[in-house]
């Protein structure tokens, strides 16, 4: 009886290990190797990284909207300036740093200079993605 | 002798758990190939205009140029 309870808790054991690794292994980011990659891979991958961040702002503005919290318009005018800069991307995911900062720097300074206080909190983030391409 | 075959049962379940684990971590460095990274950068993009056009379409706003 005792030899058995043992050998229960032990399965036991390894029943909560093979669960905390699982979990682990869900919470932690998945590496990628990027070193078989060539040049334009690499554009690809890093210009993949920007879109990626593009969409986070888009569904930022999106639900801030929908709590409220962002108007109408702004949404609007973010949602339309997210959508030139993945244009400009996908044209040219290999230089698209410089025409997609004049997409949005042209964008902004088209609005009034309130639609641009209430947008800023969405086109700064943009800016920020923008500038930090290439530099990692 | 039957503590014996115990153990044994019990070394070749720890082994297996050990084999699984380091498999599994030998997966999670996923290496990228070219193809890869083009089909991801697409599928994003598209996620992405998909989620604007979806939200102007909603709204009754029209799309975008």
């Amino acid at each position: 009886m005792k030899r058995r309870l043992s050998v229960a808790s032990l399965l036991a054991c390894i029943s909560v290990l093979l669960f905390a690794v699982s979990l682990t292994s869900a919470c932690a980011s998945k590496k990628v190797d990027t070193s078989q990659l060539s040049a334009q891979g690499l554009h690809d991958y890093k210009a993949d990284q920007v879109v990626k961040l593009v969409n986070d702002v888009t569904i930022s503005a999106i639900t801030a909207n929908k709590v409220g919290k962002l108007s109408d318009d702004t949404e609007r005018v973010v949602l339309t300036i997210n959508k030139q800069v993945l244009d400009v991307v996908a044209a040219n995911p290999a230089g698209f740093k410089s025409q997609a900062l004049a997409v949005l720097k042209n964008s902004r300074d088209a609005l009034s200079l309130p639609q641009q206080a209430t947008a800023d909190a969405y086109l700064q983030q943009v800016l920020a993605i923008l500038n930090g391409w290439g530099t990692k | 002798m039957t503590q014996e075959m115990n153990m044994g049962i019990v070394q070749v379940i720890v082994a297996g758990v050990l084999d699984v684990v380091r498999r599994h971590f030998e997966q999670t460095g996923e290496i990228l190939t070219d193809e890869q990274a083009h089909k991801t950068l697409l599928i994003d993009l598209q996620d992405g205009q998909s989620t604007i056009a979806q939200e102007f379409i909603a709204k009754g706003w029209p799309l975008p140029q």
